[in-house]
């Protein structure tokens, strides 16, 4: 196991099971360690625990809502760089660093990047269209931990997403790469259309060979920050009701424990309309559950080399190289401050501790800057409620 | 700085008296997305026994498991005072 300590204890990364772990001062004791100058520290910001690396701008798929507007002759670093910036990751203690894009296939030494990883005592995890997987591209995904295939649904839905249907070669891409013993799961971009067939999204993939399906919030960024991007997002309605459908998938494709649903950072703040889970945080921070933890737990490093607090974040002047010094850079410092004292009606919240006042780049988009998630439920009720009083 | 290993066989006793209380936060699955990270959710739904599960197979591997420690500890001067509303911050 990894032992990273923090002011509370320590972050513990084990091996022989896929989880991270938050152990207390006593249980990092337990183990014959002391936190020493972490633990004696006045202050003290903690590094990220997984990275996001942008390991080419290169991708010809052309989704109409890719966050980054990547391109078919994007540019493309150098291993040796990239090597560089997953030594600052291992120096800093970053557990996991996800490899993305632009189509990280699309790279011939993707295999040696992962082994990059490794060696570095990183476990390295991708995302990938599945597109144009060939054996030579499939041969160098079983190097990673886990690959995530993007995949919106079947035909219909996919292209609603997209832009175009490429679900049957997602679905080719996800059933070889099981078939291949590769630990394989689904994205799942959630938007107005594919919401409503989610269930069937996942069973269709989880019968595919997939362990685990990601839902991820739609963002207004790259080539998503359009207009367009209203009537894309989930309705109000939609969005109240992420609670109840996750009950739901916990009940269907999840029951046996086979098959996995994970929420990302961005969907938390939805949960503030599902009275149990709101009245219970506590609950979602002992089962590890991250809202927006970008310049936190999180940080993104972009395809030119600087730190970005989460990769839907413009990038800061910060070298990736130079991720130590993460905690003096006065942009993540400024996201930071935003979490740790956010305005009303995120500071009262019974899901502040773990939301953390949902997405930023949502707010930046519709209300030009930091503040209370302008989706969030919670949110738009109290707007209304200030409107009609 | 890295510390050297710990042996596998040395703090067997003292690992014993690792409990489920010690163990704060489980973080389940690797995940693989490239742009936000992302949490197991169905967990907070399944039945009382298998979150319990979930959590004697973590303390099973805390006590087998070899440590390594990682990353840097780095002396930081404190912060410019900030308005805060005195609510709880995470302290996870």
């Amino acid at each position: 196991m990894m032992v990273r300590y923090e002011p509370w204890g320590a972050w513990v990364k084990l091996e022989t099971e896929a989880a991270i772990v938050a152990l207390d001062r006593d249980g990092v004791r337990a183990l014959g360690l002391d936190g020493g100058a972490t633990w004696g520290a006045s202050h003290f910001t903690s590094a990220p625990i997984e990275v996001h690396v942008a390991v080419t701008a290169r991708c010809g798929a052309g989704c109409k809502g890719c966050y980054l507007d990547v391109q078919p002759d994007g540019v493309e670093p150098q291993r040796e760089v990239i090597e560089r910036e997953l030594d600052a990751a291992a120096a800093a203690g970053v557990f996991t660093v996800a490899f993305g894009g632009g189509e990280p296939t699309s790279r011939e030494d993707l295999d040696l990047l992962a082994d990059s990883a490794r060696a570095r005592g990183l476990s390295p995890v991708v995302t990938t269209s599945g597109l144009g997987l060939s054996e030579a591209r499939l041969e160098r995904l079983r190097h990673f931990d886990q690959v995530n295939v993007s995949y919106d649904g079947e035909s219909a839905t996919y292209a609603s997403v997209r832009g175009f249907d490429a679900s049957a070669a997602a679905e080719r891409a996800i059933d070889r790469l099981s078939q291949a013993g590769v630990r394989v799961g689904v994205n799942v971009v959630l938007t107005r259309k594919s919401f409503p067939v989610l269930e069937r999204t996942l069973t269709r993939a989880r019968a595919l060979g997939a362990v685990e399906g990601q839902l991820l919030r739609y963002k207004p960024v790259g080539r998503a920050a359009t207009l367009d991007y209203l009537a894309a997002r989930l309705s109000p309605e939609q969005a109240c009701a992420l609670g109840p459908t996750l009950r739901r998938l916990a009940e269907g494709p999840c029951a046996d424990g086979t098959f996995h649903v994970r929420i990302d950072c961005a969907l938390v703040a939805f949960l503030s309309a599902d009275g149990e889970l709101a009245q219970d945080p506590a609950k979602l921070t002992r089962f590890g559950v991250f809202g927006c933890e970008a310049a936190g737990a999180l940080a993104a490093f972009t395809v030119t080399g600087h730190v970005a607090p989460c990769s839907f974040a413009p990038a800061t002047s910060l070298r990736a190289t130079e991720l130590s010094a993460h905690s003096s850079d006065p942009e993540l410092a400024r996201w930071r401050a935003h979490v740790d004292a956010p305005p009303e009606p995120c500071r009262s919240c019974s899901l502040r501790p773990v939301c953390k006042g949902g997405c930023k780049v949502v707010a930046k988009f519709l209300h030009g800057g930091h503040g209370p998630d302008p989706e969030c439920p919670r949110v738009i009720a109290s707007a209304r409620s200030a409107h009609e009083g | 700085m890295s510390d050297p290993p710990v042996g596998e066989h040395q703090d067997d006793l003292a690992r014993r008296a690792l409990t489920e209380q010690n163990v704060r936060v489980v973080r389940a699955g690797h995940g693989a997305n490239c742009s936000s990270i992302g949490s197991v959710i169905d967990t907070l739904f399944a039945t009382a026994t298998m979150g319990a599960a979930v959590f004697a197979a973590v303390l099973g591997a805390l006590r087998k498991e070899t440590v390594r420690v990682v990353g840097e500890a780095t002396a930081e001067p404190p912060p410019p005072r900030a308005e805060t509303n005195g609510a709880a911050v995470d302290d996870r």
